[in-house]
């Protein structure tokens, strides 16, 4: 009787053993979805922080959220982090953050200075997207809004995500991805750079454009805008890539294969212009050592869509599409080359060359490797591009009018 | 008592996969890189091997292991080594627990003392050795239905989300020596699979322990190969060499869409059950070889005593966990394999010259 009773009593506080040293109430937290660091001029590094708090449905009418940007600085981010304690009454929730900000100056002077609490802090996940802050800080783009949305760090994570599949410009950056290629020999990451835009007419007359209650409305003086992508070399920022090279970029080393539109000249005239949809693409990269020595050769294949065209001439037909998919092949190799040229010039292996002779070819990585930094620039390649107009959406004739 | 053949196959694969799923892709990584997940996949044979030496040794023994010492490497001899695997399934239950507690500390619960997860898997060990094998096995056979095929999922979800299988190259582009290296620390943790030298003889012929063995490894070894792999093409090999537990790490990485995320804490509640089979079996076994080796009438009065030790051993057994990885690297390994596969293997060698016994009826371990 007495060991029922004592097992009895072992069972009852077996479940509540386990957590109540570590114990959140979600009442007592502030979930954050948006962190960023940057270096001051007298070398501490400011964590800010986007902090949301629910509201529950009955203090308002409908269920909304408030947020709150906070910012704190130490020689250290953990430290700049916990310096939160001084100012805040709720405890931080960190492990619901879907965008980290780097800050310019940190990025261009040592990413030793956070890259360990990146990767050591258990409640940054590596799925979260990374991003630079260009022409700007952290603080300053979490204390801005997106204008559908008060919860900046997944609206920038939205924003990355369909930007990528509706335009093709910029590839998301994963803490994962970036940790990888900074300790990975023979590749080097690049991350999408957010940017304020001023606005210089905010609202056309008569056009109700936001919530004046909230603020939260388009009628600010600046927006957040991706706005090219941070080139990383080593420890450091070595600079940037613009929408072309961004997109050059994005043809060699996106993961996701579709998406996306660019526009291409009409064949027969300049003036007018065609938008091609991406529908799929695929590229392969591979080295081929001829007498010249290293050459990288690039093929991609695209399949693209007739999606617009700003003239009413008949262009999709079998004659001129040809000369379409000729035009979008040059484009694509453009902005290939446009990205090659400022990987080189800037001597960051961003897409990857090292990585790729070292795969396909290690007996010559283990000769190159350790000049490699030297040797990248130099490498000279060939670009292959097929592209092929499979579909005119609803229409397969221009409009015509009367 | 007596055991059926999927409950000696469970408590076999429950000896050996929690562990091993935390920390041998992570070990391999450091010899093979790239190519752990070969290395993991070619640790079959020496597995192989293992099974048909374990078999061997347990048809020509007429009594289970420790008192199988005794017939073989003689009375005295036996006796000694008999002491040594007690003292050698309390380490192995005390680094188990060890482990557990760096990983909780380290990644789930930071803020929890560790007295508090001692002893509580102490307390559920200590009750399960209490009420006999026979519960443990029971308990093992819905770990195992359980833990397994959501160990599969788990990986494969991470994998599926973040699949690069360009990272896998260069395929077998790595020295016989490193690969070698690693295919050794691939298998000499299917030498924990040693306790069935005594599980064996409770089953009804113990001639199929053969069988119990074969499912064990040929479950265990695939998710180890693809556990490894894993962590090479999702976190990439570099990287993954600078994690604790990188395990865990890809883990992390799992989700469904963008509405089933988060999913490691599902982890870690699915291996705590794992580490309760991992912990209690050889603890299980420390005090059966005490009973066997002392002549003693039970070995279930053991547990209590040796609750202490293993408690405290576990604290002491290193100051932080830099000391627990010097541990699992350079200490672990080698003692597995002196006692769990040299050991056997000069037995095998023995019982090579020797005849089959006649038929016995081995002694009851469960003498309730």
């Amino acid at each position: 009787m007495l060991k029922k009773f004592l097992l009895f009593i072992g069972i009852l506080f077996l479940p509540v053993l386990s957590g109540c040293w570590d114990l959140k109430e979600i009442t007592a937290s502030s979930i954050s979805t948006g962190v960023g660091i940057e270096l001051e001029d007298d070398d501490r590094i400011t964590f800010s922080a986007q902090l949301i708090r629910p509201l529950p449905p009955g203090e308002i009418g409908s269920s909304k959220v408030e947020s709150v940007v906070t910012s704190a600085s130490d020689y250290g981010v953990a430290i700049a982090a916990r310096r939160f304690s001084l100012s805040l009454s709720k405890i931080p929730e960190w492990a619901h953050v879907k965008t980290f900000i780097l800050g310019e100056k940190l990025c261009g002077k040592d990413l030793s200075l956070a890259i360990d609490f990146m990767t050591r802090n258990r409640n940054i996940r590596p799925d979260i997207n990374l991003m630079v802050a260009s022409h700007t800080t952290p603080e300053e783009l979490l204390s801005s809004q997106l204008s559908q949305t008060y919860d900046l760090g997944s609206g920038l994570n939205d924003l990355l995500t369909l930007s990528e599949k509706q335009l093709g410009i910029y590839v998301p950056t994963t803490m994962g991805e970036f940790t990888y290629k900074l300790t990975t020999p023979g590749i080097e990451p690049v991350v999408p750079q957010l940017t304020l835009q001023a606005i210089d007419n905010p609202s056309p007359p008569g056009e109700k454009n936001g919530d004046k209650k909230t603020g939260n409305t388009d009628n600010k003086k600046s927006k957040i805008i991706l706005n090219g992508m941070a080139v990383f070399k080593g420890k450091r920022m070595a600079g940037s890539l613009n929408e072309i090279e961004s997109r050059g970029y994005r043809w060699l080393n996106s993961s996701n294969k579709g998406g996306g539109l660019f526009q291409v000249a009409n064949p027969s005239n300049n003036n007018e212009h065609i938008g091609l949809e991406i529908i799929h693409f695929s590229s392969k990269t591979r080295p081929q050592f001829d007498d010249d020595g290293l050459k990288m050769i690039i093929d991609v294949n695209a399949e693209l869509g007739f999606y617009e065209q700003d003239s009413s001439n008949q262009l999709y037909s079998l004659e001129i599409k040809k000369d379409i998919e000729k035009a979008a092949g040059m484009e694509i190799k453009k902005q290939i080359t446009a990205c090659i040229n400022k990987s080189q010039n800037l001597k960051s292996d961003i897409l990857g060359w090292g990585q790729t002779l070292q795969q396909s070819r290690p007996n010559e990585w283990k000769q190159l490797s350790s000049a490699w930094p030297e040797q990248f620039p130099l490498v000279e390649s060939e670009i292959n591009v097929k592209t092929n107009l499979k579909r005119s959406m609803l229409i397969d004739k221009s409009f015509q009018f009367k | 008592m007596k055991m059926t053949n999927f409950q000696l196959f469970c408590l076999l694969l429950l000896l050996i996969a929690p562990v091993a799923y935390l920390e041998t892709p992570h070990l391999i990584m450091h010899t093979a890189f790239n190519n752990s997940w070969l290395a993991a996949l070619v640790a079959i044979i020496p597995g192989l091997l293992l099974v048909y030496m374990y078999c061997h040794i347990i048809n020509k023994s007429s009594q289970p292991f420790p008192l199988l010492l005794n017939e073989h490497l003689g009375i005295a001899l036996g006796k000694i080594l008999g002491v040594a695997y007690i003292f050698l399934f309390i380490l192995v239950t005390s680094y188990t627990l060890r482990l557990f507690i760096e990983f909780m500390k380290m990644n789930v619960l930071p803020a929890t003392p560790i007295s508090v997860f001692i002893g509580v898997l102490l307390f559920i060990g200590f009750a399960a050795i209490k009420t006999g094998l026979e519960n443990i096995a029971r308990v093992s056979e819905i770990l195992v239905l359980i833990g397994v095929p959501f160990s599969y999922i788990i990986v494969i979800i991470a994998i599926a989300n973040n699949f690069h299988i360009d990272r896998l190259l260069p395929v077998g582009y790595i020295n016989y020596k490193s690969f070698g290296m690693g295919v050794l620390l691939g298998s000499y943790v299917l030498g924990k699979m040693m306790p069935v030298l005594s599980l064996a003889f409770l089953l009804d012929n113990k001639k199929e322990a053969r069988n119990a063995m074969n499912k064990a490894l040929f479950v265990h070894i695939p998710l180890t190969v693809i556990t490894a792999l894993g962590l090479v093409v999702t976190l990439g090999t570099i990287p993954s060499l600078s994690f604790t537990f990188p395990t865990f790490n890809m883990v992390r990485l799992a989700r469904v869409g963008i509405f089933v995320q988060n999913l490691d804490i599902i982890f870690i509640s699915i291996w705590i059950m794992g580490i309760f089979a991992a912990v209690t079996i050889p603890w299980f076994m420390a005090c059966f070889v005490t009973q066997k080796v002392f002549n003693l009438r039970d070995y279930r009065f053991l547990a209590a005593p040796s609750t202490l030790i293993i408690g405290i051993f576990s604290i002491t057994i290193s100051r932080n966990n830099l000391e627990t990885l010097i541990w699992s690297m350079y200490i672990i390994p080698p003692l597995y394999s002196i006692f769990f596969i040299g050991i056997p293997f000069i037995i095998f060698i023995i019982t090579l010259f020797k005849p089959y016994p006649e038929k016995t009826v081995p002694e009851p371990i469960d003498q309730s």
